[in-house]
């Protein structure tokens, strides 16, 4: 791997490796850019360092301490963030539906939420990229959305007990499902500069690090070509501070490497830490927030979960968890809330499963234990669905610090009505379509899952942290490119987009790049 | 871990040396298995109490015990690690837990005079039941939410307790045994391992 002297003003610094960082890492890299990626985590192995461990694989979740406030606080922790090359990525399931249109002008619509600065049609030629990069496997033709320029490049994946279920309880109701698109590998795949991955082999441990390499993480994806590009990966390097020079520009990061200071001089910085230490990081620094926006409209998606019990053997921890999907809901007609939801299908491996049982039922002794022994028999069924951005829902430095000296962040999330009306929509739904499938036994679990919003984009510099290029109002080599800087929250699984809007970002900064060098 | 021989050993030990798990799986079960532990942050007296509730929230006593959750909590909170979250509401966990303890302790003497590894298990049930429904408002608990302080120790004792292989072979979960990946996944089927 290429490497950089700290003293070397790069072209580019990217803090995080993660959905949003990683495509802008590959990306100018691949233009010839000097470009060093800082990553506060490790550069794991895949084969060597993944076992098949729920409380081993707690080594990729980000685990420094966070504050969660307000009428529903957010669980953060493990299925929420990750830690080390590849973020979140890491822990992601690979659910990848593209989002629709109208999630862009949810305000023009509704006349709530926010709009954004940019549509479907700016991103398409990206999800068109990005599926084929990734290896999305997937149903072609797709039933929801707008038709497409091109298929998915591999077929869905099998789907598992918990997707069997669900379309038993859908077909009676006329809901359509159909096997979701995952970025899954259905069968090995092979592109220039990352090389030969290897197909799933269903080993449903996809929300932790997968073994083999199948689900596209970014560290077997846009990492690998990055380095072959000539960027260098600089692990365990935790940025603390954003340096300017006397125009107000950013001239160099500064970052804790064992517990020493170390400061890389750089001509543009890309924050890409994710939507808590994203705002974090420049509330620390005092830095970029003109519009008073940085840390605000914090969103996280309504994640309804109904699990039940069933005659049949499940094997909840067999085959990709989120397998089936039905956007039948976007819209739905006879909703008193704006928006709405997709509904997919989870299995879900054991201590994710009493974790969850225990906190939302309040379960213990002989009860949880004769629940937890019809473990192989249990499916679940959720919701994504749109969160609002509320003044109500902000992040914040509090007064207490962490281990590394620097404040823990507070995060304040109640849902709103919008929230809670969808919330039971699909609850409703969820229920029919559980019992019509036979469960029994069912329980509830009200979650918001994905972190978003914090450092919007838009057009005005009063109201938004970034442009639609996502690059700062206030200062002109400061970017930001994660899921932070969505406006609004989207009806669908953010990943896809976070990774379509940083490809924009890089290409957008690559145009003005040339022409300010010729 | 108490390293006591549950009746499903030889199951467990035969799954653990199979082909079935890779290296590195097989490496973090069998140091989970064979971890002794000892109390360094919580003194002798809170230690011996932790255990006992943690019997009681996952239904074992010191006869039956598959796995003693209160070593791992106290291995936690020694390095003072956290998991990525608390609930603004709460002081950090190595003070929750003292202070949850303490609480415990207080309410037994209050409602039946006696320390609470002395009472019967009935009685313990029933303080329990008052911590996790909030009706313990005195002392200790004017100031800590016994509610959320039993959710977060019901939660992290359940998430050690069932990350036991033995406790997983005990629910009939193979999912560790996956280095060859599963091909049956269609409902009632089930591989060879399976059961
Ligand atoms: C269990 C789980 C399941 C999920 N399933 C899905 C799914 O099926 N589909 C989907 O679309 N989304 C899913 N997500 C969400 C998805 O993973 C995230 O939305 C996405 O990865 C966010 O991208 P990001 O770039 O904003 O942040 P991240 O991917 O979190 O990247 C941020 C990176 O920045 C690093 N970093 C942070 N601060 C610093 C600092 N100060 N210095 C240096 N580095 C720093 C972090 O270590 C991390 O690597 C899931 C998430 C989890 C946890
Ligand atoms: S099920 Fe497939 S993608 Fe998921 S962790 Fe296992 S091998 Fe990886």
């Amino acid at each position: 791997m290429q490497e950089y002297s700290n003293k070397d003003s790069v072209d580019a610094v990217i803090i995080g490796t993660g959905a949003g960082g990683a495509p802008i890492i590959a990306r100018l890299a691949e233009a010839g850019l000097k470009v060093v990626a800082l990553e506060a985590g490790k550069f794991w192995n895949p084969k060597k360092d993944f076992a098949t461990d729920e409380r081993e694989q707690n080594k990729i979740i980000w685990n420094y301490e966070r504050l969660s406030a307000g009428d529903d606080p957010i669980p953060f922790g493990k299925n929420n963030s990750g830690f080390g090359v590849g973020g979140s990525t890491l822990a992601y399931t690979a659910y990848t539906p593209r989002p629709h249109p109208d999630d862009f002008t949810i305000n023009t619509d509704f006349g709530v939420g926010k709009d954004w600065p940019i549509s479907y049609e700016d991103l398409e030629p990206y999800f068109d990229e990005l599926e084929s990069f990734l290896g999305v496997s997937g149903p072609t033709p797709y039933p929801w959305g707008p038709d497409r320029n091109v298929g998915y490049p591999l077929p869905p994946n099998p789907i598992n007990g918990a997707a069997q279920l669900m379309e038993i309880g859908c077909e009676p109701l006329n809901i359509k499902t159909v096997p979701a698109a995952n970025a899954i590998l259905s069968a090995p795949y092979h592109q220039e500069h990352v090389g030969e991955r290897e197909a799933c082999i269903n080993r449903g441990f996809c929300q932790a690090g997968c073994s083999t390499g199948a689900k596209a993480s970014t560290d077997v994806t846009f990492i690998p070509q990055a380095i072959h590009f000539g960027a260098e990966i600089r692990t365990e390097c935790f940025v603390t501070r954003l340096n300017t020079n006397e125009s107000g520009q950013i001239s160099s990061v500064t970052y804790l490497k064992n517990g020493q200071e170390e400061t890389q001089f750089c001509k543009t910085v890309f924050i890409c830490a994710g939507a808590i230490e994203t705002p974090r990081l420049l509330l620390m620094n005092q830095l970029a927030n003109s519009s008073g926006q940085v840390g605000k409209n914090f969103m996280a998606n309504v994640s309804t979960q109904i699990w039940g019990e069933f005659e049949e053997l499940v094997h909840p921890y067999k085959g990709i968890p989120a397998s089936l999907i039905s956007e039948d809901l976007h819209r739905p007609k006879d909703a008193d809330f704006a928006s709405g939801y997709l509904l997919q299908s989870i299995g879900v491996m054991p201590i994710t499963y009493a974790s969850q049982l225990c906190r939302a039922t309040g379960m213990w002794g002989k009860e949880l234990r004769e629940k937890m022994a019809a473990y192989n028999h249990v499916a679940g069924i959720n919701i994504h669905g749109e969160c609002l951005p509320y003044e109500h829902n902000y992040v914040e430095l509090s007064d207490e610090n962490d281990e590394l000296g620097l404040p823990k962040p507070r995060i304040f999330f109640s849902n709103g009505t919008n929230e809670k009306r969808l919330a039971a929509h699909g609850e409703k739904i969820m229920e029919k379509i559980w019992d019509i499938a036979g469960a029994k036994n069912t329980f509830k679990v009200s979650r918001n899952a994905h972190i978003i919003g914090t450092c919007r984009m838009g057009d005005d510099a009063t109201e938004a942290v970034v442009n639609a290029q996502g690059k700062s109002f206030d200062i002109p080599n400061l970017y930001i490119s994660d899921n932070s800087l969505f406006p609004s929250s989207l009806t669908v699984n953010p990943t896809l987009t976070i990774m379509a809007v940083a490809l924009r970002i890089a290409d957008k900064f690559l145009q003005e790049y040339s022409t300010s060098k010729n | 871990m108490d390293n006591k021989t549950h009746q499903n050993q030889p199951e467990v030990n035969a799954l653990l040396n199979s082909e079935f798990l890779t290296e590195p799986t097989r490496k973090v079960l069998q140091e989970r298995f064979e971890k002794v532990g000892t109390n360094r942050f919580f003194d002798d007296a809170s230690f011996s109490l932790l255990s006992v509730v943690c019997d009681l929230l996952m239904d074992q006593d010191s006869e039956n015990r598959m796995v003693n959750s209160a070593y791992a909590i106290d291995e936690r909170l020694l390095h003072d690690k956290s998991d990525g979250w608390r609930y603004d509401s709460m002081p950090p966990d190595p003070v929750m837990y003292q202070l949850g303890l303490n609480g415990i302790k207080e309410t037994a003497s209050q409602l039946f005079d006696k320390k609470f590894i002395d009472l019967h298990k009935e009685q313990q049930i029933e303080i329990l039941n008052a911590v996790q429904s909030g009706k313990v408002k005195d002392g200790i608990w004017k100031n800590l939410d016994s509610k959320i302080f039993f959710e977060e120790l019901l939660a992290e004792t359940a998430e050690i307790f069932f990350s036991h292989p033995t406790v997983q072979v005990s629910i009939n979960y193979v999912g560790m045994a996956d280095a060859k990946g599963w091909t049956k996944l269609k409902l009632n089927q089930s591989e060879n391992l399976e059961n």
